[in-house]
């Protein structure tokens, strides 16, 4: 007998057991919707993550900072570990480092005034001056970040994140509008050098400076705002007294993804504290790989029963069709045919619950997408959607609900085939 | 002939390739039945012989044409015309007008009539018959016995009809009696 003809006759059997084929199909659907949903979760999950740590830092970048020791809440910068001009250069000497760009702070407080939406704003803050090739790449083309100051002040970019931290904390309580890029962009404000708030009585004569923002970038310290390195370097140099820049931070730049964990190893062996892109990337994808497991084991427990209560009917359909399959080897049916038609069966009842559960994955995943782009804040870096609905995902779910109800059907199939058919229509 | 539990149904079991034996052979076409593979022995009761049981043996949840079709089922190769040729197998039992009837809603009479078209359909060399008359009162027993020699007949098929009623033997060419699993007698 060939599958087609041995698909067609389970079929008809399962049709005419239907509330039993439906309950078995119920319990498949139930698992693969589980596996399938909770795997499309944490694969999405992982990819949002892996893609904000890889725009933030990418895989072949590595961040260095000075060494240092926590006392409570008190830090203490390690006096060995100084990122000055000297340590540039020796980093830049690592074998397969391509680059290093230092990011400065500015040593003495600074305030921003501004007008955004016709209301004046002042704030104290940060300056750090980043090297425009950090982060040109995510701002418009044209913006200029590394040019020279024009009529309009210094070129300015800050942190996505803290227009998100505005746009979902301060802009609603306040009930002002939300800020875009697209808005800040070509937005100028005032910096009062050697003025803040806390201190007006700051030592240093203030200097006024107008900037213009240029964009938005995740790679920018978060509370600040942050200006070509040479302009921040100068400011130093001028009003805080610093002969020799030193620098808060690094980003060095592998040739290869590869040499990145050499270059941390070597580094870290200089005295600084190193984070890779690689690394962070691997810590997400760590712990991904354990929530995928987890996702994984419950919906694979939740089939196994599945799988039980298949074998279970199974078996109980041998008992109550013995008369049938007698019938069906007394005119010709071979020990494969009865085999085949109860692996035909479960092949059915698999593919239709797995078929149901992959449409409720689908489907639960849409729904949960649309609830959570409602609750959750309005982010820069919310996915578009939270769930990996990859065909690779669904094949899967599709195939191991399959597998799993024919893995099933084997021992009571088994059973069928060996039944002696003389016996089974003596006894009828 | 024989009494109950004289070996009669293990004998036409065995003559059908359905029950193995415990000692000696059966030879069909000079081979041994019994050393053929399960697939071959299986295409043996496909092809050459057709069953009719005293239980009827209908499939559950089948109609009396799907039950007539059952042995294409396994068949080597489905013949294009197999649920035409089913339809002439159930006119020929004298059931034409009862094709698409479960088979749960015949009565027994109509049963035996359709396990004897399913028996017929696949045109075997030998219909194997235990006791078909079992469950069927004197009258359409005596009825159904008639039909089933009859169109062996004309179809030029054998029959081996197990039984110990001695108004079903007399229907038949050759009369073999046995007893305690031996022939004893023979007319």
């Amino acid at each position: 007998m060939g599958p087609v003809r041995a698909f067609g006759r389970a079929a008809r059997s399962l049709r005419r057991h239907g509330v039993r084929a439906l309950l078995l199909s119920g319990g498949v659907a139930i698992g693969v919707a589980l596996l399938v949903f909770l795997l499309a979760f944490v694969g999405g999950t992982r990819k949002a993550l892996l893609d904000r740590v890889v725009s933030s830092l990418p895989i072949t970048h590595l961040t260095v900072v000075p060494r240092a020791f926590s006392l409570a809440v008190i830090k203490f910068e390690s006096p060995f570990s100084v990122l000055d001009d000297r340590a540039v250069e020796r980093i830049a000497a690592v074998p397969g480092v391509a680059r290093v760009m230092p990011m400065a702070g500015l040593r003495i407080p600074a305030q921003l005034r501004a007008t955004f939406f016709g209301q004046g704003f002042v704030t104290d803050t940060g300056v750090f001056g980043v090297e425009p090739e950090l982060v040109e790449d995510q701002l418009p083309e044209g913006t200029g970040f590394g040019e020279q100051p024009g009529a309009r002040g210094y070129p300015a970019v800050i942190s996505s994140d803290l227009i998100d931290m505005y746009n979902t904390g301060f802009a609603k309580a306040n009930d002002l509008p939300q800020l875009t890029p697209d808005i800040l962009r070509n937005q100028e404000a005032t910096l009062y050098l050697g003025f803040s708030s806390f201190n007006p009585g700051s030592g240093v004569a203030a200097r006024a400076v107008r900037v213009r923002m240029v964009g938005v970038s995740d790679r920018v310290p978060l509370v600040g705002v942050s200006l070509p390195l040479e302009v921040v370097n100068e400011w130093n140099r001028d009003l805080a007294d610093m002969s020799r820049p030193e620098y808060i931070q690094l980003t060095v730049v592998a040739e290869r993804a590869e040499e990145v964990d050499a270059i941390a190893r070597t580094i870290e062996g200089m005295g600084y504290t190193v984070t890779s892109g690689r690394e962070i990337a691997q810590r997400v994808r760590t712990l991904t790989d354990v929530l995928r497991a987890a996702g994984a084991l419950i919906g694979l427990v939740v089939l196994a029963v599945a799988g039980l209560g298949i074998a279970n009917a199974l078996l109980l359909s041998v008992l109550e069709r013995r008369h049938d399959i007698g019938v069906f080897r007394s005119v010709g049916a071979t020990r494969s045919d009865i085999r085949l038609l109860f692996l035909c069966e479960a092949a059915l009842v698999g593919l239709l619950g797995a078929g149901v559960g992959v449409a409720i994955a689908v489907g639960a995943a849409r729904a949960a997408d649309w609830a959570l782009h409602r609750v959750l804040p309005d982010l820069a870096f919310l996915p578009p959607s939270f769930f990996d609905l990859s065909w690779s995902v669904l094949a899967g779910g599709l195939s191991l609900g399959l597998f799993v109800s024919v893995l099933a059907a084997v021992s009571p199939a088994h059973r069928a085939a060996r039944l002696d058919p003389a016996r089974v229509l003596k006894t009828g | 002939m024989g009494k109950s539990g004289s070996g009669k149904t293990t004998l036409l079991n065995i003559l059908g390739g359905l029950d193995r034996p415990t000692s000696g052979s059966v030879l069909v076409d000079g081979d041994s039945l019994y050393a053929r593979r399960d697939r071959e022995l299986s295409r043996y009761r496909n092809e050459r012989v057709g069953f009719v049981f005293q239980s009827f043996h209908l499939t559950s949840g089948d109609t009396a044409l799907e039950n007539v079709q059952v042995p294409f089922l396994f068949a080597r190769r489905r013949p294009r015309d197999a649920a035409e040729r089913a339809r002439r197998a159930l006119e020929a039992v004298e059931l034409a007008d009862q094709v698409d009837q479960p088979s749960e809603t015949l009565s027994a009479g109509q049963k035996q009539r359709v396990a004897i078209a399913r028996a017929l359909v696949n045109e075997p060399e030998i219909v194997l018959a235990d006791e078909p008359t079992g469950n069927l009162d004197e009258e359409t027993g005596a009825g159904i016995v008639a039909l089933l020699v009859d169109l062996v007949r004309t179809r030029g098929m054998g029959v081996v009809i197990v039984t110990h009623d001695p108004a079903i033997a007399a229907a038949a060419d050759r009369r073999i009696t046995i007893a305690g699993g031996r022939i004893v007698g023979e007319a």
